[in-house]
């Protein structure tokens, strides 16, 4: 709670970020580069899937990404609901479109993963199924900042994302049971090789780097909508004058 | 008597007058299954097999459609803002309406649901079945809806964003739902599916009423 | 029609009612409706909340009724020296009031009777405002003036010190004004408080009145 209260405040906020975000943006460009060289070209190939493994390097990062913005979403919504930060409302705004987006990446790499495999595009595999309805889940949430004026949609946002955030569980646990009772044993799932050093070290790179990525755009998301509130309140407006006086 | 039951009374007497609003989402059922009928070319073999996911779906969008019915016009009017002046909790303000939906939008299309399942064969122990699973997750299908209609309430439409908001809640209960009308002829009320989905529409009064009772809130304090 | 003996609760005096409201600020949107606005009412009053459409005068009486919550601020409602709860002291009366469609006049009184938890249904409230004539008329079908009447029988009715009305007199005709005044005069009289948002401020007679204006700015 502590760096929380702390970064509350948007002028510090401002402060950290002036340092944070170019880190993270540098931190994410080096991350990926390395770690696209160890997977693409350093890490050996599958016995099975031959080069198709390679896309697991990009697919499994974005799907770590996908849920931790959510989590961050429910965090930031749980921290604006109870004590009312606006940060915090910023914050979990600022990760919605980047979490779509690695959703919508995870179901994509996921896709092109499962095709050699699966002979088709899709199917409704367990995981990819789930991923799809928090595509869904984002989509909603992404939605409701658009209802209302920001204090209220704010408010609007930060219930539906908890409510969200706690039917995750049972939406995944449905699914895969939904899954087990439909679909034939023969389809295979999507499998990750047997995590040896080879394969685990370009994996964890590219998950750090695809975090830093994901801080980066939070943090620019953050700070672009500071900037949008401080614009608001310096167009010219003046309040009502107000005078009381003997009837 | 409390004012949980004074609300559902003056909302039957007021569906009562309405001029038959309260019979919008039956007349849609009967057009969504005949049109799923004459789609897939009306073999009632064929028909047989889907009957229970189609009328799931069905009750599904036709409860979604009477969705401003629940919170938006006491919005509207400043009855909610007069119920918070009478010393009634958000709560109990969402559970009241959720209630009274459920009783006059939603209870009519479970009790019809015997006529529709004519239209396709059914079975009668599987439209025993269907019944029953479709009262047990009642409360769920209740609930989520209302938390949609709560959030939507200011909204003057929302019906494009009911859609996306519910349909990811309503997903565990279709899926139990579903696959516990189908089971019952096999396995009887004891099936461990119908005990998961009166688990969720346990889950839900628990998750659903408090976030209805908080979008109300938020919608009416600013 | 005189309220106060027809309806002879409305003698019963309150005492030591107060609304303290410091420092209120309301944003709506990007827009700053009003900053700081301090009222003290301490003694028996009537406030008159004039100012142009769409400058705020709503919100500040919403925010006083506690039904919104203020941007910045703070406020206070007593009775007997004592702080209380908005909804143990205020009566709202929002423009053309609250009557619900597909209701009678009489069951949508009776339905808030019983919703305020008030003992009895009382005849007499509707009877001061001229309207046990009209109790199986539909509420839509009421005219402007036997809205605002219905909303001034429910203030009788609720007997609540703080009375906040947002144009309780919009539609009405000169002996309906007057009436009406007649009615905020008595509350007042009694030792109520009544904050009241209008256009056209009628003059009422030995009742202590300010007026809060909220102007556009310069």
């Amino acid at each position: 709670m502590g760096i929380i209260s702390y970064l509350a405040n948007p002028a510090r906020f401002l402060r950290f970020s002036k340092i944070a975000t170019p880190l993270f943006g540098w931190l994410a460009i080096i991350g990926l580069g390395i770690g696209l060289y160890l997977s693409l070209i350093g890490s050996p190939l599958e016995e099975e899937q031959g080069h198709t493994v390679r896309i697991m390097y990009v697919h499994v990062p974005a799907a770590w990404c996908a849920m931790a913005a959510y989590t961050g979403i429910a965090l930031a919504s749980l921290i604006s609901f109870v004590w009312r930060h606006s940060l915090a409302d910023s914050a979990a705004r600022a990760l919605a479109i980047p979490g779509a987006v690695f959703t919508a990446l995870t179901l994509i790499t996921g896709s092109l993963w499962g095709r050699p495999d699966w002979g088709t595009w899709w199917q409704w595999d367990g995981r990819m199924t789930s991923v799809l309805v928090l595509l869904f889940i984002y989509i909603g949430y992404i939605a409701i900042w658009n209802i209302a004026e920001r204090k209220i949609a704010a408010r609007l946002a930060a219930i539906l994302a908890m409510v969200g955030w706690i039917n995750i569980p049972i939406i995944k646990y449905s699914v895969e049971w939904w899954n087990t009772l439909h679909q034939p044993a023969t389809v295979s799932k999507l499998s990750a090789p047997s995590a040896t050093a080879e394969i685990l070290w370009p994996l964890m790179v590219m998950g750090l780097a695809y975090t830093f990525l994901l801080g980066w755009m939070a943090l620019r998301g953050i700070e672009a909508e500071l900037v949008a509130l401080k614009a608001a309140r310096n167009t010219p407006h003046s309040p009502a004058t107000v005078t009381i006086e003997p009837a | 008597m409390s004012p949980v039951a004074e609300i559902i009374k003056r909302d039957i007497k007021l569906a009562a007058r309405s001029g038959g609003a309260w019979s919008y989402g039956l007349v849609f059922m009967a057009f969504f299954l005949a049109l799923c009928a004459i789609a897939l070319g009306g073999k009632l073999q064929t028909l047989k097999d889907l009957s229970i996911p189609l009328i799931w779906l069905s009750i599904l969008f036709a409860s979604l459609l009477s969705i401003s019915h629940i919170f938006r016009q006491d919005m509207e009017d400043g009855t909610m803002a007069q119920f918070k002046l009478a010393r009634l909790s958000s709560m109990t303000i969402a559970s009241a309406k959720t209630l009274s939906f459920a009783l006059i939008y939603l209870l009519p299309l479970i009790l019809t649901t015997p006529i529709w399942s004519q239209f396709f064969g059914l079975g009668s122990a599987e439209l025993v079945g269907l019944c029953l699973a479709l009262l047990i997750a009642l409360p769920a299908i209740a609930i989520y809806v209302a938390v949609s209609g709560a959030l939507l309430c200011a909204k003057q439409s929302g019906g494009f964003l009911a859609i996306i908001l519910t349909a990811p809640l309503l997903i565990p209960t279709l899926i139990f739902g579903i696959a516990a009308a189908q089971n019952f002829s096999d396995a009887g009320i004891a099936a461990m599916e119908f005990r998961i989905l009166a688990g969720l529409s346990f889950i839900s009064i628990a998750i659903g009423l408090p976030a209805s009772a908080a979008a109300l809130s938020a919608n009416l304090e600013g | 029609m005189d309220a106060q003996t027809s309806y002879p609760m409305l003698t019963t005096p309150f005492k030591g009612v107060s609304l303290q409201a410091s420092g209120l600020s309301a944003v709506r949107g990007d827009k700053t409706l009003f900053e700081n606005v301090s009222l003290r009412i301490d003694t028996p009053e009537l406030i008159w909340v004039i100012g142009p459409n769409g400058i705020g005068k709503t919100t500040l009486l919403r925010i006083c009724a506690g039904l919104l919550r203020p941007d910045t601020g703070h406020l206070q409602w007593q009775i007997n020296g004592a702080a209380v709860s908005a909804a143990d002291c205020i009566s709202f009366q929002p423009p053309q009031g609250f009557a619900k469609r597909g209701l009678t006049l009489a069951e949508d009184f009776a339905f808030w009777s019983r919703i305020n938890g008030l003992k009895q249904i009382s005849d007499a409230a509707l009877d001061a405002t001229n309207l046990s004539a009209h109790k199986h008329t539909f509420t839509q079908n009421l005219s402007t003036g036997q809205k605002q009447r219905l909303g001034l029988s429910r203030l009788l009715a609720d007997q609540k010190p703080i009375w906040i009305l947002d144009e309780p007199m919009a539609g009405l005709d000169t002996s309906g004004r007057a009436q009406t005044a007649h009615i905020i005069q008595s509350h007042i009289a009694r030792g109520g408080i009544a904050l009241i948002a209008s256009h056209n401020p009628a003059s009422i007679d030995n009742t202590p009145a300010r007026r809060l204006t909220l102007g556009t700015p310069q």
